[in-house]
């Protein structure tokens, strides 16, 4: 998965696969995830958000379920 | 008299090293200043002097105030509670080096001193000789460091307790930051069993680790960590493949059949330092378990024709859907399938079936085996790819393979993840990693990778889960023979627990140098001050009120013991213990968590992939990438 890396105070890097809808976490101190079934277009307002950190807790955390990678 | 602003007070009573001190009224407000430094008086743990002569006898404050007071004088009001116990430790030259032990006592009316951190320093000595590594400082005083001897620390043993949370893998860390210096060390060997995968974020540039089911491409680079069966000895291969046997007979017929597929390996492939006569059941030398394991199955399960010949020869084996005789797969644990016996009259004498009326009663044994050869969670052991040897006991690599990633490689720290191996035989490979690497160094004692001319630190993490002393563990059997023998050849052992009292107290005496670490619980404490051999109960008392971080370091390694404030590794090397959170501290948008009690559940969670992680013994799911 191509990570895109991102300025914020603790997301270091995300990512995302078309194929399985699947959103890549990295944070800051190391640790990875995956979102599963996260549409395209959540990824990319993560991605382009002012703070990522705040779009991840609004939209991300609480609404997907996710592994530890 | 040379420092007046120093005195305490003067001896009143002398009973073996413990001295009782009378308190002199001037010492009483209680503070000092020397050299413009403030001392407190007659802080619990503090260092008092006693110069006698050319001498300066040395001391450890255990006792303060009222029940110091020696019991003919407690009616005596002019010192009333001004009373100090203290435990002579050692002594010295005015200002020259000092040693542990006396040669000589204080009496009655000998001044007492206290001991400045100059004169402190001078007592902890700063060698900048390299067989010493700095943890960090002693306690209130911040100049002198806190050095351990790397010489005694290795070879006699060390132990680190503490309650959880008290700082005990920051002190692991430390201590192996400290040791795998490169600079100072090029060729540390210390190996770390890691109990839960805390250490590979600690030390990832400095130790290679080895993993079950390590992957490559991970982060930390985790190699695949195997332990070939055929390593084992036959006590342990027993307890980890077929288990308890019901009787003697048994195990013996088992035991020369492992025995005569180690002869036939070793005599397909003649490996240096084996050969017939000195072949026993325990060498190391490859077989093939799988086969075995077949071999046995058709014995014990096996029916037959009687077509004349051999029974084996006229194996009744069952058909499958494809007209193929189902005759199992000995390699992927798969059993053969016998037809039922039958004994129908007007069956041909051609067709009836027999049983092959095995004497061996070992059907659990080889069910049980069955099994194991089959879960992917004992792949470690029984599928331990370059080593899985063939029908003839060929394998692609041998043990010095093995021992080479191990204790051989560019790196000084090895970390062992056992965070995979199933509970019912942790104990049991513990102790067979444990034996591997004993014998290794052992017998290679003259050569210079060996024990004695490159020891080995063993540091073992959660000590108290497989050295317990209520079951005879394999483990614990090994560690204590590392304990009593292995500082002559070179292996040296840390051991690590949160619960000394349930560590085998023969082990834990063998410790010569202890860390503390802040200690609650009254039985872990008493556990541990009956196994130090210093007299130094006032120290010892310490333990529950020591600071995250603070140590008590006492035995060997050190010229006295002392209170030492650790040195916490830089926040991104220290180990990850990995309690999970419940609510995070930090807020939402600036939390490195995506789950815990403070966030929603999400909508549709999905308990399928849950129990897929449970049938499937692997915490990744299959979606995952």
């Amino acid at each position: 998965m191509d990570m895109t890396q991102v300025g914020s105070s603790n997301v270091a890097a995300v990512g995302y696969d078309e194929d399985s809808s699947t959103l890549q976490v990295e944070f800051n101190n190391g640790t990875a995830y995956q979102y599963f079934d996260v549409p395209e277009h959540i990824f990319e307002g993560l991605r382009d958000a002012d703070s990522v950190g705040g779009y991840l807790a609004a939209h991300i955390k609480g609404s997907y379920r996710y592994s530890k990678v | 008299m040379t420092s007046k602003e120093t005195y305490l007070g003067d001896v009143q009573d002398v009973n073996g090293t413990s001295v009782s001190i009378s308190l002199s009224k001037e010492s009483l407000t209680g503070f000092v200043y020397i050299d413009g430094q403030g001392y407190r008086v007659g802080q619990i743990g503090s260092f008092v002097r006693i110069p006698i002569g050319f001498n300066d006898l040395f001391g450890i404050i255990s006792q303060v105030g009222a029940s110091a007071i020696p019991i003919t004088q407690v009616d005596n009001l002019n010192v009333g509670n001004r009373w100090m116990t203290i435990q002579l430790i050692g002594e010295g030259p005015k200002n020259g080096i000092f040693r542990r032990g006396l040669s000589q006592y204080p009496t009655i009316g000998d001044e007492v001193h206290l001991v400045s951190e100059k004169e402190l320093k001078n007592i902890y000595g700063q060698p900048d000789k390299p067989y010493f590594v700095k943890l960090g400082h002693i306690s209130n005083a911040d100049s002198i460091p806190a050095l351990i001897d790397v010489n005694k620390l290795v070879t006699r043993h060390s132990a680190i307790v503490g309650t959880t949370g008290s700082g005990k893998s920051t002190t692991v860390a430390s201590i192996m930051n400290a040791l795998s210096d490169t600079e100072k060390y090029p060729s540390s060997r210390i190996i770390m069993l890691d109990l839960h995968g805390e250490y590979g974020q600690a030390l990832q540039d400095k130790s290679n680790i080895y993993k079950i089911n390590g992957d490559i491409s991970s982060k930390f680079k985790e190699k695949k960590f195997h332990i070939p069966f055929w390593a084992l000895s036959f006590d342990e291969l027993c307890k980890i493949s077929f288990g308890e046997f019901n009787n003697e007979k048994d195990k013996n017929i088992v035991m020369e059949r492992v025995q005569k597929h180690k002869l036939d390996s070793l005599n397909n492939n003649p490996r240096k330092g084996a050969s017939a006569d000195t072949l026993s059941v325990d060498s190391p030398i490859p077989f093939s378990i799988h086969h075995l394991w077949h071999e046995l199955y058709i014995e014990v399960f096996g029916t037959y024709y009687k077509r004349g010949g051999q029974p084996l020869d006229n194996l009744a084996y069952d058909i499958d859907s494809n007209g193929n005789e189902i005759r199992g797969n000995p390699l992927e644990g798969i059993p053969p399938i016998f037809k039922n016996v039958t004994n129908d009259k007007d069956l041909d004498a051609q067709d009836k079936v027999f049983h092959l009326n095995s004497s061996l009663n070992i059907g659990k044994q080889l069910l049980l085996l069955g099994t194991k050869l089959r879960i992917p969670r004992y792949n470690f052991i029984f599928k331990p790819d370059e080593w899985l040897p063939d029908a003839n006991g060929n394998v692609t690599f041998d043990l010095d393979k093995l021992l080479k990633g191990w204790i051989g490689s560019d790196k000084p720290i090895t970390i062992l993840d056992l965070s995979g191996v199933p509970a019912d035989i942790l104990q049991t490979t513990i102790g067979a990693l444990l034996r591997l690497l004993y014998e290794a160094l052992f017998w290679s004692r003259n050569l210079s990778q060996g024990g004695r001319h490159r020891p080995l630190l063993l540091v073992m993490e959660e000590a108290h889960l497989y050295l317990n002393d209520k079951f005879e563990g394999m483990a614990s059997k090994v560690v204590q023979r590392i304990v009593k023998e292995g500082r002559k050849y070179g292996i040296g052992a840390m051991i690590v627990s949160q619960r000394p009292s349930e560590i085998n107290s023969t082990i834990l005496s063998q410790c010569g140098t202890f860390f503390a670490l802040r200690l609650t619980n009254g039985s872990d404490r008493s556990h541990i001050t009956s196994a130090l051999s210093d007299n130094l109960d006032g120290l010892t008392s310490m333990l529950p009120i020591l600071r995250t971080g603070e140590a008590i370091i006492l035995g060997e390694a050190v010229k006295l013991p002392m209170r030492t404030t650790i040195e916490p590794p830089p926040k991104n090397r220290r180990p990850d213990s990995q309690d999970p959170i419940v609510f995070d501290e930090v807020a939402h948008e600036d939390s490195q968590n995506p789950g815990g009690w403070g966030i929603p559940m999400e909508v549709d969670p999905n308990y399928s992939e849950l129990v897929e992680t449970w049938r499937a013994q692997n915490p990744k799911i299959d979606k995952i990438k």
